[in-house]
């Protein structure tokens, strides 16, 4: 039964070695078998065509925060929804169930539009 | 299927109502964007009002619904009526003060304050440990945030900080302990706790039911702010704006009781041998402690702090002498205190608004009667005195060695604490 | 095979890491992710105690637990943001007007 059960696992061990064997032999075979030619515009740091101009580690913008925090506290209210949807059809009176979920969204909703109505989205 | 029966919303109507009205007074901020304090004051005013008609119509019920995970009796009646006055009595003091701060959130100081008083309700009100939690965050988080409400003045934000960590960190104790009492007893709704408890006597033994205790009175002993679990609550009541410290110091931790007994009293009261022992060396450091370090403060709010943490201490008697056999009358006492002790800790904080602003000074030949008024309460005026040394002194033949101690500890570490009114009276 | 000890032992690992980032480390930020730690710690108690008890509160619970936790977050990083504006600083011991 323990064996069983680690052994159904099996395809998964060797479906990583070889995604390993292919990624890492393709870097390794290009090592070796490349040709190189460096130049300063090859070597230099590739950031979507711009070129490159500070230093990477800089603190963030606080409004990166800002975002961050509304972003949680929306997305997990989700975690809700999932039990709440998988029961729908077994709630005994349906609509009780539904005006449920209908007030907590209104409750986020409320929370949104306040949010909006306070500028906290606004980028500049 | 899933039978739902449709719960009995008399038990939350005064907290839906509360929750109507911050709905109501972010609305009417939103619409108009005034800059003026009139309207959320009165929105507040009159939705608290409302509240307190309706739990005062409510107060003879006793039923329990949403699966008994709330209850309405008359013990949570008394504590709803509480806080409801100590609502009361915070807007009074604060419509002034806040409006000098330059608080531009005047919206959301209103609304924050309800919400934190629903949270108390819920705890006063729950039965069932996810309930208490939530009511307890619903609390704490509306509190952090008002402690910090004077977003410029660096003293605020480092009060709403430390109280945000110290606050977090005793959530985090209390859910642990809460886990391990539902992983032993196989249930959160305390009378099912209670009931398992007393049917399997070999439950008392087990070490992961102790150390649930241990670990929810811990968090319970941070929110309360007994000694040793007390060293947030002078940095936090001298950092935070004064209406919201003369609001901390009385409905939060009455809440904090009011959870405290309903837990001790519905799901362990099998364990009291463990949590006696607890609550008399609690009461005991508590008393002492604060007294002594109260006399030492040359802030008048570090001091309130500490006179506050010393009034938890007395409290704390009441839960040891509970244990005697005579909990209901222990327990009546420690409900009158605290009842006492809002109106005269909401009172001082208000003569402290009133003379930082303007100070003592002829125009108001009154404020230094208020004021030694109001710090009589040190003194032990109202005369709960008289009621708690008597339940005390009924429970002495049964509990004789750890109440003499506790409450000798009370005698004596009131003495200081009488010459400082003392002389604060003589100096006014 | 792994038994319920062996989950009450890794949560108990986890809630005390969670301690000990808040006891010790002084960036606040740290404190607010070791304040997570801890409960998430809880959070397996909870679901290994509802597993062994096949009784689904404890889920239940860890939902309501989630939830709090990212509104807590958010207050945490709130007040972060508020304090940085006026201070510059991150550290605790540098915060600390009053004493601690």
């Amino acid at each position: 039964m323990q064996e069983s059960a680690i052994l159904g696992y099996l395809p998964i061990l060797i479906f990583f070695a070889l995604a390993v064997a292919i990624g890492g032999g393709m870097v390794v075979v290009s090592t070796f078998l490349g040709r190189k030619n460096p130049n300063p515009e090859k070597i230099s740091t590739y950031e979507c065509g711009m070129v490159p101009f500070k230093d990477a580690r800089q603190r963030f913008d606080v409004r990166f925060y800002l975002v961050a925090m509304l972003f949680i506290l929306f997305d997990i209210e989700v975690v809700f929804l999932y039990p709440w949807a998988v029961l729908f059809t077994r709630f005994d009176p349906v609509i009780f169930g539904f005006v449920e979920m209908l007030l907590f969204i209104f409750v986020l909703l409320f929370g949104y539009i306040y949010v909006l109505r306070k500028g906290a989205l606004d980028w500049s | 299927m899933l039978n739902i029966l449709v719960p009995d919303f008399r038990v939350i109507a005064p907290e839906l109502i509360l929750v109507g009205t911050t709905f109501a007074i972010i609305l009417w901020e939103m619409i108009t964007r005034t800059r003026r304090h009139v309207g959320s004051v009165l929105l507040a005013t009159v939705g608290t009002i409302i509240a307190l008609a309706v739990t005062a119509g409510l107060s003879q019920l006793n039923i329990s619904t949403f699966g008994d995970s709330v209850v309405l009796d008359p013990f949570a009646s008394f504590f709803k009526m509480i806080f409801l006055l100590g609502l009361l009595l915070t807007i009074a003091i604060s419509s002034r003060y806040i409006d000098e701060g330059e608080v531009r959130e005047h919206a959301e100081y209103y609304a924050l304050l309800i919400l934190a008083v629903v949270g108390m309700m819920v705890l006063a009100t729950g039965r069932e440990l996810v309930t208490l939690f939530l009511g307890l965050e619903l609390m704490s988080m509306s509190l952090y945030i008002l402690a910090g409400i004077f977003k410029t003045d660096p003293r605020s934000n480092e009060a709403s900080m430390k109280y945000f960590i110290l606050g977090s960190f005793a959530t985090g104790f209390m859910l642990f302990g809460m886990s391990y009492i539902y992983g032993m007893t196989g249930s959160t709704h305390l009378r099912v706790i209670g009931r398992v408890i007393s049917e399997n006597p070999g439950l008392l033994a087990n070490k992961g039911l102790l150390l649930g205790l241990f670990m929810l009175l811990v968090g319970f002993a941070f929110k309360i702010s007994a000694v040793p679990f007390h060293q947030w609550t002078p940095d936090v009541y001298e950092g935070a704006p004064t209406s919201v410290t003369a609001f901390m110091a009385a409905g939060p931790k009455a809440a904090a009781f009011a959870a405290l007994i309903r837990v001790l009293m519905e799901a362990l009261p099998q364990m009291k041998g463990d949590w006696e022992l607890l609550f008399t060396i609690l009461a005991v450091v508590t008393m002492t402690l604060a007294n002594l370090v109260a006399l030492s403060q040359d802030s008048v709010k570090r001091m309130l702090a500490y006179s506050s943490i010393a009034h938890v201490g007395y409290i704390l008697i009441g839960f040891v002498a509970s244990v005697g056999g005579h909990a209901d009358r222990a327990f009546s006492a420690v409900m009158f205190y605290l009842l006492a002790y809002t109106f005269m800790n909401t009172g001082a904080f208000a003569i402290l608004i009133f003379l930082t602003s303007r100070g003592f000074h002829a125009g108001h030949p009154w404020a230094p009667w208020q004021c030694s008024f109001f710090c009589s309460h040190w003194r032990g005026f109202p005369p709960r005195q008289v009621s708690q040394p008597s339940c005390l002194y009924s429970t002495l033949p049964s509990r004789g060695s750890t109440i003499f101690w506790s409450s000798s500890a009370s005698l004596t570490a009131r003495s200081p604490r009488i010459i400082i009114s003392g002389s604060s009276s003589t100096c006014t | 095979m792994i038994t319920l000890t062996h989950y009450l032992v890794l949560a108990s690992i986890v809630f005390l890491i969670g301690v000990m980032g808040v006891l010790l480390r002084r960036n606040v930020i740290i404190i607010l992710l070791s304040i997570e730690l801890m409960l998430n710690g809880v959070n397996i108690n909870l679901v290994a105690f509802s597993h062994y008890l096949q009784n689904m509160t404890g889920q239940v619970f860890v939902f309501f637990v989630m939830t709090v936790a990212a509104a807590e977050a958010a207050i945490g990083l709130a007040i972060v943001v508020v304090l940085f504006r006026n201070r510059e600083t991150v550290d605790v011991d540098e915060i600390s007007l009053m004493k601690w």
